[in-house]
């Protein structure tokens, strides 16, 4: 008998845990990985004490349109602290950003800021991103030191991805 | 009368040995070592990550022209070699599938979103230039996904030994992760 409700037991465990299978990686998604954005910098040991965001640089996900670099949302404020010390990569009048996805979303498009300025969009019209994903953008006038803000922002959700990446433009 | 009382504690006597003879069946000093539906998420999530990750690992042998990252390509593939036999057992000697039940559509459904795609690898193997940038994009995408079910284990996990191995499983990838964010800034600067 008991082993009979142990059996029991084991196929209800079976049936729920490939349930989970099917739902679960709901949170995790990509980044910019270089020029190290500041969740790579945390996530590389570069940038000490960044809290949970070293374990997922791929989950800085927030409702679409902000200018944020932790996109507004209620975790990883620490990406929005200027006062953080961030390394910032050299870089000329042109830079190719670079991404690591951990889930290919369906892309409506890619946008690159400094400030209020956008210096580029890439509009994907709902493709998912292949292997890779690099953007090559014009830094325009901007020179000296400067925060690149990118959004990823996914077709099929009301989301998007932000990467600040932080660098000096000689 | 006697006879029938002799009979009926005969049959008492037999019902006693049935039931000690069921309980001698039960390994009762050894209880069955309690495990729970997110440690046998963790264990074939994992599996189906590392069957994925080796395909990345193998290209890489044979092509990655950085030092670096053939060693961490080696060093993960017998890691790999050492924690799917552990997970295997474990899986097999609780009864359980080896792979999540695909008609759940955890290959075919959402879940597939987050995992390495024949494209991927399709891809990666036609790279021309700059294998090795593509190589470090693809692993750490892969194993950021690992440490994320490893972590999943840690916190919902019921059976010690496998929440042992998914606390040093997420601390080993994430070193390895840190190492690849390193070598990615040097080849992507550099070109």
């Amino acid at each position: 008998m008991r082993r009979r409700i142990a059996l029991a037991l084991l196929s209800i465990a079976a049936v729920v845990a490939s349930m989970f299978v099917a739902i679960a990686p709901a949170s995790a998604h990509g980044y910019i990985s270089s020029p190290p954005s500041r969740q790579a910098n945390c996530a590389s040991g570069k940038v000490a004490n960044c809290g949970d965001i070293v374990w997922e640089p791929q989950s800085v996900e927030a409702a679409k349109g902000s200018k944020l670099c932790n996109g507004g949302g209620s975790r990883f404020a620490v990406l929005n602290d200027a006062s953080k010390g961030w390394p910032a990569a050299s870089v000329g009048r042109t830079v190719t950003f670079n991404w690591v996805f951990t889930a290919r979303h369906a892309t409506a498009t890619w946008e690159y800021f400094i400030g209020n300025t956008l210096l580029a969009s890439f509009n994907d019209g709902g493709a998912q991103p292949g292997a890779t994903k690099s953007h090559t953008v014009s830094m325009g006038s901007f020179t000296g030191r400067q925060t690149v803000l990118a959004r990823w922002n996914v077709a099929d959700t009301a989301n998007a991805f932000y990467s600040c990446v932080d660098v000096t433009i000689s | 009368m006697t006879r029938m009382i002799g009979a009926g504690r005969r049959a008492i006597a037999a019902l006693l040995l049935l039931s000690l003879a069921a309980c001698g069946a039960q390994p009762r000093s050894v209880p069955p070592p309690a495990f729970n539906s997110t440690d046998v998420m963790f264990l074939q999530m994992s599996l189906e990550y590392i069957r994925q990750g080796e395909q990345v690992l193998t290209t890489a042998q044979t092509r990655a022209k950085n030092a670096e990252l053939k060693t961490l390509t080696a060093a993960l593939q017998a890691q790999w070699a050492e924690e799917q036999g552990t997970m295997q057992r474990w899986l097999l000697g609780w009864s359980q599938p080896l792979t999540a039940d695909p008609s759940s559509g955890a290959h075919e459904g959402h879940g597939d979103l987050h995992s390495l795609r024949p494209s991927d690898i399709a891809e990666l193997q036609a790279t021309k230039d700059n294998f090795d940038g593509t190589a470090e994009a693809l692993l750490l995408g892969h194993l950021h996904n690992c440490v994320e079910v490893s972590r999943m284990e840690s916190t919902g996990g019921q059976y010690p030994p496998a929440k042992a191995l998914a606390e040093q499983m997420a601390a080993t990838r994430q070193g390895q992760v840190q190492r690849l964010l390193k070598l990615q800034t040097g080849s992507t600067m550099g070109a």
